[in-house]
C-alpha cells in the first residue's frame, strides 16, 4: 500500500469510508511529508499544522459516530491545500505579497467554506506568484516553488505552490486559481491534472481579484476523477459573486465516462509552434492519437495567431490589476503601498496607462474588442469541434532565477492558454509525457460549460495509459491507476 | 440680479449661469452593494454596519441593491427623465482615506435616468442625468496623543447614493431656492429619501460662472469658459447667499478683463462667502472603465411601468386634491410635505368626509399628535365630544320652558331687542344639562319658544 | 496606437496616479519595462477591431441583484482586526489637510 499521502481523493474517501484509515492518519502523513520535503520544495506560505490536525479529529469522529456520510460530506478528513490568495477565516492569506504579511482573514472565501461543509481538511496556503501576477512563482515575496521532479527548477504559477504540493504528494489535492494559465501551466510543470472552468462556474468571492473579469477558481489533483469530484463540490451559483452562474451543477464524477466515439477534436495548428521546445508538439500529437484510436475524430484547425491574445491580455489583465490593487493602502489592514514587489509595481503602471483618459480608447477599449474577436474565433471553431487539443506551455518547467526580472515573462509563458482565458472557455492539463525527465502537459479546451466533455475526454486519455508505459509518473514515481471508484 | 442679503440690486451686466448637483441618500434598509443596515445617522458606535465589501477587504464583491435602483429610476421618472434601456456600474478611481476600494463604485456614460426638466415659476431646469453610486465612509479629524488624525468610520461607506446633475439653467438665488425645494418635496413624497440636509441624506454642490449679457435680453448668453465649483453649503438658503457673493466676486474680477480661477470653493456662511480649497487644473483622470465585477442592467418597459406605478400624486396637484375639500391653502401646503400628514387626511376623508376640516386644522395647529393616533380614534375622540349630548327634544324643551319661566325679566329683555339674552339662556340651559345638551338644538328650540 | 514610450514627465504623473513611490533606480529601471510593454501591445493595431464592439460582459449575465434585505455585519472589532492603528473604534489615518466635507 503507498503512503496513506500518496493516496488519491477517491481512494483516501473509499479508505476512510471503509474504516481502513483515519483522518489523523492521513493527516499526519501529509504533515510528515510536508515537514520533511518543504525545505527545498517551498510549496507552502502557512501550515495550519494544530487547525489541521484539531479539524482531522473532528472528522474522525464525526466519521465513526455516523454524523457525517460520505454522502453528506464527501470530503469528510480528507488533508487538502488552498493557493494563498483564498481567504479562510481565522487564518493568515497573503496571496505571497508582504503587503499581507500578517493580514489574519475575517472570513471565508465561499470556495473554503464550500470544502468545509464537505468536512475537509484545510492543511495550509500554498505559494503564489505574489498577486498571482506569474507563470512560475518567482515574483512571489516568499520565494519561489520547486519543481518536485528537479529541485533546481520552478513550479510554474501562479498557482505553483498548489501543483507542487499535489506533485509531491503533501497533500491529497489542492485548489488554485486561473486568471490566464494559472492552473493549466503549473500543473503541466508538475505533471498533475490541473482544471480550468468557465469562468462563472466557481464563485471568485473571498479570493485576492487579480482580473476581475478572468479569475477561475479550480481543482489541482492527481486524477481526473479526483478533479472531477472536487469540482461538483466548488461549483454553483454564488448570491454573493454577480458573475457566477445560476446553471446547475452537475455531478462530474458521476457523469464520467471514457466514450470519446465520434468526439472531434481539433488541433489549432498556430499552437503547435516551431518556437516551442523540441519534443512537445510530439508528445501532444501522440496524445491526439491516443485519442484517436479511442474513437475521436481529429481535425486541423486555425485560430487567431496567439501573439494577439498575450498583446490582449496584458492590457486587459493589467488594467483590472492596477483598479484591484488599489484598495490596498495599508489603512484598513495590511501594510502600505511601498511594500509591493517590482512585478506588482510594473502592472500597476501599465493598467493605470491603459485606462488614462486620453489613452483608454487605444488601449482598454481596444483590448475588449479584440477580446471579442477571440470569442468568435473560438466560437466558430466549436462549430465544426466539439474540443480543441493543444500545449498547454511552449517550454518544460525552466531553471530556478531564469524567470525573475523577465518583465513579461508571465504573460510570454502563457501564450498558448491566454485566448482561452480571456474568452471565458473551460480548459484542463493533463500529463502526457516526459522530456529530459520534466513532465509535459496538453490542455483540452472546451466550450462554455462544457466541463463534463472536457473531463470525460480527460478521463479517457487518462484510462487508456498503461501505467508500464510510465506516460503517467508522478515526482515520486508512484502511479496512479485514477480509475473511478 | 438683487443681492439676497443686502436687497440691492446687481451688476446688470452680466447674468449667472448655474448648474446644481445633488445627493440624496436612500432610505433602503441595507446597502448598494452589501446587506449591511443602511443607518449611518443613527448608528451609535463607528464601524458597526460593515462587512468585507464596504470595507473593500481582498477577494469581496459589490452586489447591486435592485430596490436602490428601482429608487433611483422613480427619481428620475418624477423629475420628468427618460429611463435608459441599457445601463451599467462603472469604477471611479482615486485614492482617498474614505474611499475603500480606491475606487467609488458610481455610473459614467450610461446613467439609469437621462434627459428630464423641472418647472419653475422662473422657467424650466433641465436635468442632465440621475444616477447611482455609493457613498464614502465618514472622516473626521481629531487630535490624537497630540498629533493631528483623520477618524475614519465605515458605517456611511456604500451605502446607496443618487446623483442629480443640471443644466446650467439656474440663473438667480431665488430660482435657486424654488428648484430646489421642489425638488426636495418630489424626493421626500416619493418616500425614498428623508433628504434631511442636517443628517446629509441631502447634499448640494453648485457648479457657477457668469456671462456677458447681450443687449437683447431674449438672446441667450454664449456659454463661458471657466466654471467655478461650491461646495460646503449646508442650507437652500446658503446655496442661495452662494450665488449672490459668487456673482458678485466673479463680477469684480471679469470687469478687470480677467477670468475667475476654475477651482473649487468651500461655502463659508460665517462670513457669507465662499473660500478657495485648491485649484483644479485639470479634470481629475478617474480612469473610468466598466465594473467587470457587476454584469449590466437591462431595463425593459415593462419593468419601468411597474416603477412608475410607484410614483405618487406630485405636490402642487396634491395641493390642488386638499383645498377642493375646504381645507385652507397655507394649511395644504404644510400637509402635502409630510407623507404621514397626507396620509391621515386621507384616511379621516375616506372614513368621514365632515372631519377632513377640523382633521387639517388640528394637525397643522399640532393638536392632534397623528404619528400615535389613527384616524379612526381621532373620528372616535371628536364624535364623542358631542357624544353624550342630549338631542332629544322631549328632554330639552321642558327643561328650556323651566329656564324661560324662572327668568321672565331676561325674556323681556330678549323680546326688547337685547340678542344676547339669547346667550344666557344657552348658557342656563348647559349649565342645567351639565353641558350636554346639543348647542345647535338648543338653540333652535329656543328661539321657537321665545317666539 | 499612440506611443510606445513615455516622457519622463507623463512617466512622472503616472506613478502619481497609479499612488506609488519608486526610487530612483526603480524608477528608470519601470520606466523601461513600461516602454517595452507598450511595444509589446502595439501588435494589436494589426487587427481590425471596426466592426467589433466591445466585450459587455465576460459572464454574459445581466440583471443580478440583491434584494433590499439586511444581513450580519462584522463586529466592530472584527472590522478592525487587521488595522495597524485604530482610535476608539474609528480607523486612523495622518491628518487630511483638504478637508472634502461630503
Amino acid at each position: 500500500m503507498p503512503k496513506l499521502n500518496e493516496l488519491t481523493l477517491l481512494d483516501a474517501q473509499a479508505k476512510l469510508k471503509a474504516g481502513e484509515i483515519t483522518s489523523v492518519e492521513l493527516t499526519k502523513s501529509c504533515l510528515e511529508a510536508i515537514e520533511k520535503i518543504e525545505p527545498e520544495l517551498h510549496a507552502f506560505v502557512t501550515v495550519f499544522r494544530d487547525d489541521a490536525m484539531d479539524s482531522a479529529k473532528l472528522a474522525d469522529k464525526n466519521i465513526q459516530s455516523g454524523v457525517w456520510t460520505f454522502d453528506t460530506h464527501p470530503l469528510a478528513g480528507i488533508p487538502l491545500a488552498l493557493k494563498d490568495n483564498f481567504l479562510t477565516k481565522g487564518g493568515r492569506t497573503t496571496a505571497s505579497s508582504k503587503v499581507l504579511d500578517e493580514f489574519i482573514s475575517t472570513y471565508d472565501a465561499t470556495v473554503t467554506e464550500k470544502l468545509r461543509l464537505a468536512g475537509a481538511v484545510i492543511i495550509g496556503k500554498t505559494n503564489m506568484d505574489a498577486w498571482a501576477h506569474g507563470s512560475s512563482t518567482e515574483t512571489s515575496d516568499y520565494g519561489a516553488t520547486h519543481n518536485p521532479y528537479d529541485n533546481n527548477k520552478l513550479a510554474g504559477g501562479s498557482s505553483g505552490g498548489s501543483a507542487a504540493a499535489t506533485s509531491s504528494d503533501e497533500v491529497v489535492a489542492a485548489i488554485g486559481s486561473e486568471t490566464a494559465g494559472s492552473i493549466r501551466q503549473p500543473a503541466s510543470w508538475c505533471g498533475v491534472v490541473g482544471m480550468k472552468p468557465t469562468y462563472g462556474r466557481v464563485s471568485r468571492y473571498g479570493v485576492v481579484a487579480m482580473g476581475s473579469s478572468l479569475d477561475s477558481p479550480g481543482p489541482m489533483t492527481k486524477t481526473v476523477a479526483d478533479s472531477a469530484l472536487l469540482l461538483s463540490i466548488i461549483a454553483g451559483h454564488d448570491p454573493k459573486d454577480a458573475t457566477s452562474s445560476s446553471l446547475p451543477v452537475p455531478n462530474y464524477l458521476e457523469g464520467l465516462n471514457k466514450d470519446v466515439k465520434g468526439l472531434k477534436i481539433g488541433l489549432p495548428k498556430e499552437y503547435f509552434m516551431s518556437s516551442s521546445q523540441p519534443g512537445i508538439n510530439d508528445l501532444v500529437k501522440q496524445a491526439a492519437k491516443k485519442l484517436e484510436k479511442l474513437g475521436a475524430i481529429l481535425v486541423e484547425i486555425s485560430l487567431l495567431d496567439p501573439k494577439f491574445s498575450i498583446a490582449d491580455y496584458t492590457i486587459i489583465q493589467r488594467s483590472e490589476v492596477s483598479s484591484n490593487l488599489a484598495r490596498y493602502t495599508g489603512v484598513r489592514y495590511g501594510h502600505d503601498r511601498s511594500f509591493f514587489g517590482d512585478e506588482a509595481k510594473r502592472r500597476i503602471m501599465l493598467g493605470t496607462y491603459a485606462l488614462s483618459s486620453g489613452y483608454y480608447d487605444a488601449y482598454y477599449k481596444k483590448g475588449e474588442s479584440v477580446r471579442e474577436l477571440l470569442k468568435q474565433d473560438f466560437a466558430r471553431v466549436f462549430e465544426s469541434v466539439d474540443l480543441i487539443i493543444a500545449p498547454t506551455a511552449p517550454v518544460t518547467a525552466m531553471a530556478v532565477g531564469s524567470t525573475a526580472g523577465e518583465s513579461m515573462f508571465g504573460e510570454l509563458a502563457d501564450v498558448l492558454v491566454e485566448a482561452s482565458s480571456l474568452a471565458g472557455l473551460t480548459g484542463i492539463n493533463i500529463p502526457v509525457g516526459l522530456l529530459s525527465g520534466m513532465p509535459v502537459g496538453a490542455q483540452l479546451i472546451g466550450p462554455h460549460f462544457q466541463e463534463q466533455q472536457v473531463l470525460n475526454t480527460a478521463y479517457a486519455y487518462e484510462q487508456s495509459t498503461n501505467w508500464k508505459e510510465n506516460v503517467w509518473p508522478t515526482a515520486n514515481s508512484q502511479q496512479h491507476t485514477g480509475d473511478k471508484i | 440680479m438683487i443681492d439676497t442679503v443686502s436687497r440691492k440690486p446687481l451688476a446688470a451686466r452680466y447674468s449667472l449661469i448655474c448648474g446644481a448637483e445633488i445627493h440624496v441618500e436612500l432610505k433602503t434598509k441595507s446597502k448598494m452593494f452589501c446587506g449591511c443596515k443602511n443607518d449611518p445617522f443613527h448608528a451609535d458606535k463607528p464601524n458597526i454596519y460593515t462587512c468585507p465589501v464596504c470595507l473593500g477587504m481582498p477577494g469581496a464583491l459589490p452586489v447591486p441593491n435592485k430596490q436602490a435602483i428601482e429608487d433611483c429610476i422613480l427619481i428620475g421618472l418624477a423629475l420628468g427623465c427618460k429611463i435608459a434601456k441599457v445601463s451599467k456600474f462603472d469604477r471611479k478611481h482615486y485614492f482617498y482615506p474614505d474611499l475603500p476600494k480606491g475606487y467609488q463604485i458610481s455610473q459614467y456614460d450610461e446613467p439609469f435616468c437621462f434627459g428630464g426638466s423641472v418647472d419653475t415659476s422662473f422657467g424650466p431646469v433641465r436635468i442632465t442625468r440621475v444616477h447611482m453610486e455609493e457613498d464614502t465612509a465618514k472622516l473626521h479629524h481629531d487630535s490624537v496623543d497630540g498629533k493631528r488624525v483623520s477618524l475614519i468610520d465605515f458605517n456611511r461607506s456604500s451605502v446607496p447614493l443618487v446623483e442629480i446633475v443640471t443644466e446650467p439653467d439656474i440663473h438667480s438665488p431665488e430660482q435657486a431656492k424654488e428648484f430646489l425645494k421642489k425638488v426636495r418635496d418630489i424626493i421626500r413624497t416619493l418616500g425614498v429619501s428623508d433628504c434631511d440636509m442636517e443628517k446629509g441624506s441631502m447634499r448640494l454642490e453648485a457648479n457657477i460662472s457668469l456671462a456677458l449679457v447681450g443687449n437683447d435680453p431674449r438672446v441667450v448668453p454664449p456659454l463661458p469658459n471657466y466654471k467655478v465649483e461650491v461646495k460646503n453649503i449646508n442650507s437652500f438658503r446658503y446655496f442661495a447667499n452662494s450665488l449672490t457673493t459668487e456673482f458678485t466676486r466673479h463680477s469684480e474680477i471679469l470687469d478687470k478683463g480677467e477670468t475667475p480661477v476654475q477651482e473649487t470653493r468651500g461655502y463659508r456662511s460665517d462670513i457669507n462667502s465662499t473660500v478657495s480649497q485648491r485649484v483644479k487644473e485639470e479634470a481629475a483622470d478617474y480612469r473610468y472603465f466598466p465594473d467587470p465585477d457587476i454584469p449590466p442592467i437591462v431595463i425593459s418597459p415593462d419593468w419601468v411601468k411597474a416603477i412608475a406605478t410607484r410614483l405618487p400624486e406630485l405636490p402642487s396637484s396634491k395641493i390642488d386634491s386638499l383645498i377642493a375639500l375646504g381645507i385652507a391653502d397655507s394649511a395644504a401646503k404644510i400637509i402635502v410635505t409630510n407623507s404621514g400628514m397626507l396620509e391621515f387626511i386621507t384616511q379621516v376623508k375616506t372614513l368621514n368626509p365632515k372631519y377632513v376640516q377640523s382633521a387639517a386644522k388640528d394637525i397643522v395647529n399640532k393638536k392632534v399628535d397623528f404619528v400615535s393616533m389613527t384616524p379612526t380614534d381621532y373620528i372616535k375622540s371628536l364624535e364623542s365630544k358631542s357624544a353624550g349630548k342630549i338631542t332629544d327634544e322631549a328632554i330639552l324643551k321642558p327643561m328650556i320652558k323651566q329656564i324661560l319661566k324662572d327668568n321672565p325679566s331676561v325674556v323681556a329683555d330678549y323680546k326688547a331687542g337685547k340678542q344676547n339674552a339669547l346667550g344666557f339662556f344657552v348658557g342656563a340651559v348647559m349649565r342645567a344639562s351639565s353641558g350636554k345638551a346639543d348647542a345647535g338644538i338648543t338653540n333652535t328650540l329656543l328661539k321657537d319658544l321665545l317666539n | 496606437m499612440t506611443k510606445t514610450t513615455l516622457t519622463d514627465n507623463d512617466f512622472a504623473k503616472l506613478v502619481k496616479q497609479a499612488n506609488l513611490v519608486l526610487s530612483g533606480d526603480e524608477k528608470s529601471k519601470i520606466h523601461a519595462q513600461l516602454d517595452e510593454a507598450l511595444s509589446a501591445v502595439k501588435v494589436l493595431d494589426e487587427l481590425d477591431t471596426t466592426k467589433v464592439s466591445q466585450t459587455t460582459s465576460a459572464s454574459g449575465l445581466t440583471n443580478v441583484f440583491r434584494d433590499d434585505v439586511v444581513t450580519p455585519s462584522f463586529s466592530q472589532a472584527e472590522a478592525l482586526q487587521n488595522a495597524k492603528m485604530t482610535h476608539n473604534g474609528y480607523f486612523i489615518v495622518p491628518a487630511i489637510f483638504e478637508a472634502m466635507d461630503n
